[in-house]
């Protein structure tokens, strides 16, 4: 068996920098990965993969009964990895009624969760779904979130249920049994190669700090913004004017309301001041 | 089975026998095994637990044991997918991921990954007044005189409720399982019942950005795409059949035409698509 390492995060976290990151890891002087081809580190959520390990159609199941499946199925794609497998994952770390773990046990090594000013989360949220900031607001406050979870129709994607963004941290980093490495986006733009060699080294990669610096310079953000517009981005929910927007932190502050940023605060402050996105006396950061 | 056709012919002689009966709870020493799935040269276990588990064995016989509190309409659904994929693998026949309506006594295929619209993109062609010919699952052999077939599958399609509401169909149809909103669509007379030869398959693919645009497939990209579709191909691992696969794959490639289908993601514009494939159609020379 060859656990997985999940790239786990809330929607709109760096977790799509990270895996077109590593595409470009190890290509040396070659030209930078084509941003619709990643084919590495596939989402845990795939209707595809789910019916491949597991022989039937999901839509011959309730959701509750998928999600019965779903250890068993990464167990399924650990015991028939060649290499250390990374999938991405937007579920939130959950249990099932009889105990067992959604996305632990033998053929989970561990997870890369990856944290984003929630303020900022809010913004790229609303512009990846086309939707107003209060819209967006009310979503990453929401418990009961869930992606893919209506019962009428076949979505492409199993359910995922996502919590509200504080659950989602602490369902990773503090609930899930697993060794876990959080990495701050914030830290992806202020110190990329160090936070970037952190994390692939946590996943058990080997590279040299040289050919990060040469993966991240491939990956940065306005060459995934010219990729994106002249090819399109196969990720990019229709709707949404571009995947790849701005991608900076604090962006927030030119955005959103003082009565929109306490909305987020207000919900999310324990967490936020937890991992620096506010100040000792509580001001967002 | 009150999914299937009644039996028409002269002759009783089945080709594969149904029964229920003790089914192990998994094989001695499965070649290849999935969550729900154990299979080697000759059986295939599969089982839905808590509900029923079925044991096929060479092509010709299928052993059924629901476990207790199992509903009927459960154990016939998982019946006519993966344990009669299974049945079509072990006999050599090739299950493709696809529906299938007739045109021109040929066969019409849309094929594509759940959720990409072949069952609703069939349906909207059987509501213009073609037959179906299958639904979800086309079993396709290569006949006598080596052109490849589809034979026809049984008239019943299942299609979502948000389906069924945007069509406007208010028919109290009978849910496929207890706590799904998908349903049996039966159909009367709007279904074909002789095997057809296969005339193009549509591979669809969803895309987001507006419009549609239909481009051929030639060489590996086709095989690696009929291949691809092929339904269940992890049962072909156990059941030793992936060699005769692949040279199916490539023998339907060299006869059929097969194009990709692009659509819009949302809206489903399942109307529009049907017009954009039927004048493919008439283009090339396939439509009525």
């Amino acid at each position: 068996m060859t656990p997985i390492t999940w790239l786990a995060s809330y929607p709109k976290s760096g977790n799509t920098w990270f895996r077109i990151f590593l595409g470009n890891l190890g290509t040396g002087d070659g030209d930078p990965v084509d941003i619709n081809a990643l084919d590495g580190a596939p989402i845990a959520s795939s209707r595809v993969s789910f019916e491949t390990f597991a022989g039937l159609d999901a839509s011959d199941l309730s959701h509750d009964e998928v999600d019965q499946l779903r250890p068993d199925v990464y167990t399924h794609v650990a015991l028939n990895a060649v290499e250390p497998p990374l999938m991405k994952i937007h579920d939130a770390f959950g249990f099932l009624s009889d105990g067992r773990p959604m996305f632990g046990g033998r053929a989970v090594a561990g997870a890369i969760y990856f944290i984003r000013n929630p303020l900022d989360v809010v913004v790229s949220f609303a512009n990846h779904s086309g939707i107003s900031m209060d819209r967006s607001i009310q979503t990453i406050n929401n418990q009961n979130h869930q992606f893919c979870g209506k019962m009428d129709r076949q979505d492409n994607q199993l359910r995922q249920k996502l919590l509200d963004w504080s659950g989602h941290v602490r369902s990773w980093i503090d609930d899930s049994g697993l060794p876990v490495h959080a990495v701050r986006y914030e830290d992806m733009l202020d110190s990329p190669v160090e936070t970037f060699y952190g994390a692939i080294e946590f996943a058990g990669i080997e590279a040299t700090p040289g050919e990060v610096e040469m993966a991240l310079e491939k990956s940065r953000f306005n060459k995934l913004k010219d990729q994106e517009k002249k090819n399109g981005f196969r990720e990019k929910v229709q709707g949404c004017p571009a995947f790849f927007n701005r991608g900076e932190a604090g962006y927030w502050k030119q955005v959103l309301s003082s009565s929109q940023v306490a909305a987020v605060c207000c919900c999310h402050g324990e967490t936020m001041a937890r991992f620096g996105y506010l100040d000792r006396w509580g001001n967002p950061l | 089975m009150p999914e299937l056709c009644p039996w028409e012919e002269d002759t009783f002689d089945a080709d594969v026998s149904i029964q229920w009966g003790p089914v192990p709870e998994s094989l001695e020493s499965p070649h290849h095994s999935g969550v729900c799935f154990q299979s080697s040269p000759d059986l295939f276990l599969f089982f839905v637990k808590g509900i029923v588990r079925y044991l096929v064995t060479r092509g010709r016989k299928i052993v059924i044991q629901a476990l207790p509190g199992a509903e009927q309409r459960d154990v016939r659904l998982f019946l006519l997918n993966s344990a009669f994929n299974a049945l079509f693998h072990q006999r050599g026949l090739f299950p493709l991921h696809a529906s299938g309506i007739r045109v021109k006594d040929q066969c019409i295929l849309f094929s594509g990954d759940s959720g990409h619209g072949k069952s609703t993109l069939a349906n909207a062609f059987v509501r213009r007044g073609y037959d179906l010919h299958t639904d979800d699952i086309a079993v396709a052999e290569i006949g006598e005189d080596g052109g490849a077939v589809i034979h026809p599958a049984y008239p019943q399609m299942k299609l979502w409720e948000e389906t069924l509401q945007k069509i406007q169909d208010k028919t109290p149809y009978a849910p496929l399982r207890r706590r799904i909103k998908k349903f049996a669509v039966p159909l009367t007379g709007a279904f074909s019942r002789r095997c057809l030869p296969v005339g193009k398959i549509y591979v669809l693919c969803p895309r987001n950005r507006p419009g549609f645009d239909i481009t051929p497939v030639t060489g590996m990209d086709k095989f690696n795409i009929l291949k691809g579709q092929t339904h269940r191909f992890q049962f072909t691992k156990g059941l030793g059949t992936q060699t005769e696969h692949f040279r199916f794959a490539s023998v339907l490639g060299r006869q059929v035409a097969v194009s990709r289908v692009h659509r819009p993601q949302k809206p489903f514009m399942v109307e529009e698509l049907a017009d954009v494939i039927q004048g493919d159609l008439e283009r090339s020379g396939l439509w009525l």
